[in-house]
């Protein structure tokens, strides 16, 4: 019996087989091979193409400068690895290195809604403090940073701020586990792991599982006990970028505490070297507590935070508020547009009330900050701020120096040459502010930036000027362009050939440097060549300069791909990294 | 003569279409890729010899893919016995042994962070790979390039869920340790 084959027959065949191949995973495995296929190979984004190599930088997400490790394709970058040896020791994040290139990362002030620059912005913060001060209004400083022990400029802020309320957060981990497992929070921990058998050792990069676990209600001791199970040997709670990585520097740096997995949660004394006092006259209370609409100024510093910040409860706050708000922040979130003043984040190194207390006096005008997040027109930092709301005398060069070395994070090299070391600093993307009109009057004017010729093998133009600035402190950071380690980057802005900097015209004339030529600056982080330019928007003792991991040349052979600028000159033998950078030179 | 009607035809049609879907596609999509260098990982584990993972794998290396190079063989290898190819060509292979679980580059993983410092042992995710006798040729997918074991079971066809590496897998063991992340851990 044959079966009579239609052409009916065969349609409902074919029509089968469609639809049999419609149901399987093949067209939908073809689609996503194709877009794969489309984003690494396809023509219709141009991929860089040529030699592979790597460079060796620093990440300029937080003042540590941690070292990373740029993998480039014709030289230019599209991916950065940390190069702590993967162990991803960073305390903002494991994948805070993206959020210096993120596209969503604030870089510009933001009023009422409008762009403003940072100067602009501190300004009318400051008057809103004043203001506020003045007339005996409530003022709500928010800080989401993280411990009140260390490095917290806003609690600095808020401890000259009479009548202000200080809210803590529960966001940040730190908070949760050194107070659930019966920590005090005040204190500034870190454990030498080489000095200490039976401990707990908690890195802040992988720490925040446990945290969350304890967060999520889990018995702080089983945390415990399962981190110990795990091989997990000492507690390490810094952040800010110092307690990022123990090395010597930063150790012996920070406060120490001998923790003891008994002593943890058993209600005995924690033996303790040094503890960090929170400011003592700023009433605190937990953001749950917050009575919603109470405060006439709200002031959120977000400064610090990578990770996930209960921004539906600030939007909350931020609507209900009677008055205005500041908000600092390095992203925009879901709440800003409610807030008044945006400013972009910054992270201003830990000279502090309680760490060097008030013997750094005026110190404090040396406001360390991320560049990366800075931008001439859009450079905050809340040093600056306390600064304007509460001035304080100039100080000179000695008594910087005097205030460093007293408070330990530094010592004097050489008297003579008036080289300070400072341990526990931040790296070649640190910006530092020295006003060289406080810094250098009086007995210090004599100490000032050192213009002397470069070597001529250095010099790559001979018709520009052989200068090597040596001594002063240089900013290696800046200029950072959106999505620059996205691996399509599509939209990336070409940037000229050779590393730029740029300086205030006055700082130029002191220092004999006409505009175009082209330099080497150098600290201890690396050296930049670059040529500089006259910007009447840098502040005076800035220089700012292209580094870490711009865009460049792409396509256009023209422009000569320029991964990093800032090159790394000593590399550790045994990790081939550049090595930790805890010091930066003044002179 | 009988028509054949009713939905026997879609039936069929169906049936073949699914088996063109699931099998002929993997088929005509991935190549399989042979090893240029023959290894059995459980000679040199083995008693006789006693290696260890991290003696050729560089666990403390950021990159996610640590396979040694042909060039770390010669520390200990004069020659290569069984293997009828001149050193120098040897040394000269790029790809000696292709990576069944090279990640996309859009991916980030650190052995270091979990061998150092979780201190996870090479079996948990890899299985008892040190005791294989040879070393796995590599389906590669023609079209997207990645290796098709990245996929794991989800993708096109089953595969050995020792040596899969898929997102799941990592979420999965990360769930079970309590550890917390978010997307850009891990995605570029």
């Amino acid at each position: 019996m044959n079966p009579d084959v239609t052409r009916r027959t065969v349609l409902k065949w074919m029509g089968g087989i469609a639809a049999g191949i419609v149901l399987s995973p093949a067209p939908y495995a073809l689609v996503d091979d194709l877009t794969i296929a489309t984003q690494t190979r396809g023509r219709s984004v141009p991929l860089p193409t040529g030699a592979r190599g790597r460079v060796r930088t620093r990440c300029s997400a937080c003042p540590r400068g941690c070292s990373i490790e740029l993998h480039t394709v014709g030289g230019r970058p599209y991916l950065a690895v940390p190069a702590t040896a993967g162990a991803c020791s960073c305390a903002l994040r494991p994948a805070v290195h993206h959020l210096a290139s993120s596209p969503g990362r604030l870089d510009t002030a933001r009023l009422h809604g409008r762009t403003t620059d940072s100067h602009e912005g501190l300004e009318v913060a400051a008057s809103w403090l004043e203001d506020a001060v003045g007339k005996g209004a409530s003022i709500g400083v928010i800080d989401l940073s993280g411990r009140p022990a260390i490095a917290t400029p806003s609690a600095s802020l808020v401890a000259r701020v009479p009548g202000a309320v200080r809210i803590e957060t529960r966001a940040h981990w730190l908070d949760d586990l050194a107070a659930r497992v019966g920590l005090d929070p005040d204190l500034e921990l870190s454990i030498d792991p080489r000095s200490v058998d039976d401990a707990l050792w908690l890195w802040p990069g992988r720490s925040i599982g446990p945290a969350r676990a304890i967060e999520r209600g889990e018995d702080p001791r089983a945390v415990v006990d399962r981190l110990r199970a795990a091989g997990v040997r000492a507690v390490l709670l810094g952040e800010d970028g110092v307690g990022a990585r123990p090395d010597d520097a930063v150790l012996s740096s920070l406060a120490r505490i001998d923790v003891d997995l008994g002593a943890i949660g058993s209600g005995r004394p924690i033996p303790v070297r040094r503890r960090v006092a929170p400011p003592a006259n700023v009433p605190t209370v937990a953001l749950g507590d917050v009575d919603e609409g109470s405060f006439d100024l709200l002031v959120i510093d977000a400064s610090r935070v990578a990770g996930a910040v209960p921004w539906r409860r600030m939007a909350s706050l931020l609507r209900s508020g009677r008055g205005r708000s500041i908000v600092f922040a390095p992203t925009p979130g879901p709440a800003m547009r409610h807030g008044d003043l945006v400013l972009p984040a910054s992270a201003p190194l830990e000279i502090e009330e309680g760490v060097g207390g008030e013997r750094f006096g005026d110190a404090a005008r040396i406001a360390l900050s991320t560049p990366v997040l800075e931008r001439p027109r859009s450079c905050v930092d809340l040093h600056d701020l306390t600064r304007r709301v509460d001035s304080r005398t100039p100080c000179g060069a000695d008594a910087l120096a005097a205030a460093l070395v007293e408070g330990g994070y530094g010592r004097l090299r050489d008297p003579e040459d008036r080289t300070l070391r400072v341990a526990g600093l931040g790296a070649g993307t640190v910006a530092t502010e020295l006003r060289r009109g406080a810094v250098w009057e009086g007995e210090g004017a004599a100490a000032g930036p050192v213009l002397r010729p470069a070597p001529t093998a250095a010099v790559v133009d001979d018709e520009s000027p052989r200068l090597v600035l040596e001594g002063a402190m240089v900013v290696a950071a800046g200029e950072r362009v959106p999505d620059v380690l996205s691996k399509v980057a599509r939209e990336q802005p070409l940037l000229p050939r050779g590393g730029r900097a740029r300086a205030h015209p006055e700082d130029l004339a002191d220092w004999g440097i006409v505009e175009g030529a082209r330099c080497r600056l150098r600290t201890s982080a690396g050296r930049l060549d670059v040529v500089v330019f006259a910007d009447a928007a840098v502040r005076r003792g800035h220089v700012l300069a292209g580094c870490g991991f711009g865009p460049e040349s792409f396509g256009d052979p023209e422009r000569a791909p320029e991964p990093t600028a800032l090159e790394v000159l000593d590399l550790d033998p045994r990790s081939e990294a550049p090595p930790v950078i805890h010091a930066l030179e003044v002179s | 003569m009988k028509r054949l009607g009713g939905s026997l035809p879609w039936v069929v049609g169906i049936a073949t279409g699914l088996a063109l879907g699931w099998w002929g596609y993997a088929a005509l999509v991935f190549e399989e890729r042979v090893p240029a260098v023959p290894f059995s990982h459980a000679v040199h584990t083995g008693e006789a010899v006693g290696m260890t993972c991290d003696d050729c794998h560089r666990t403390s290396n950021v990159r996610a893919i640590s396979l040694p190079t042909v060039d770390d063989c010669t520390a200990c290898h004069m020659d290569f016995p069984g293997i009828d190819r001149d050193l120098e060509e040897l040394l000269a292979l790029d790809d000696p042994w292709p990576s069944s679980l090279e990640q996309p580059e859009g991916v980030r993983f650190s052995h270091a962070q979990h061998v150092d410092l979780a201190g996870m042992e090479c079996s948990a995710c890899h299985g008892d790979h040190g005791s294989a006798t040879s070393a796995r040729s590599v389906a590669v997918n023609r079209i997207s390039g990645y290796p098709r074991a990245l996929w794991g079971r989800d993708g096109v066809g089953p595969v050995e869920g020792a040596h899969a590496m898929e997102m799941s897998d990592c979420v999965d063991c990360h769930d079970q340790r309590g550890v917390v992340q978010s997307c850009l851990d891990c995605h570029r």
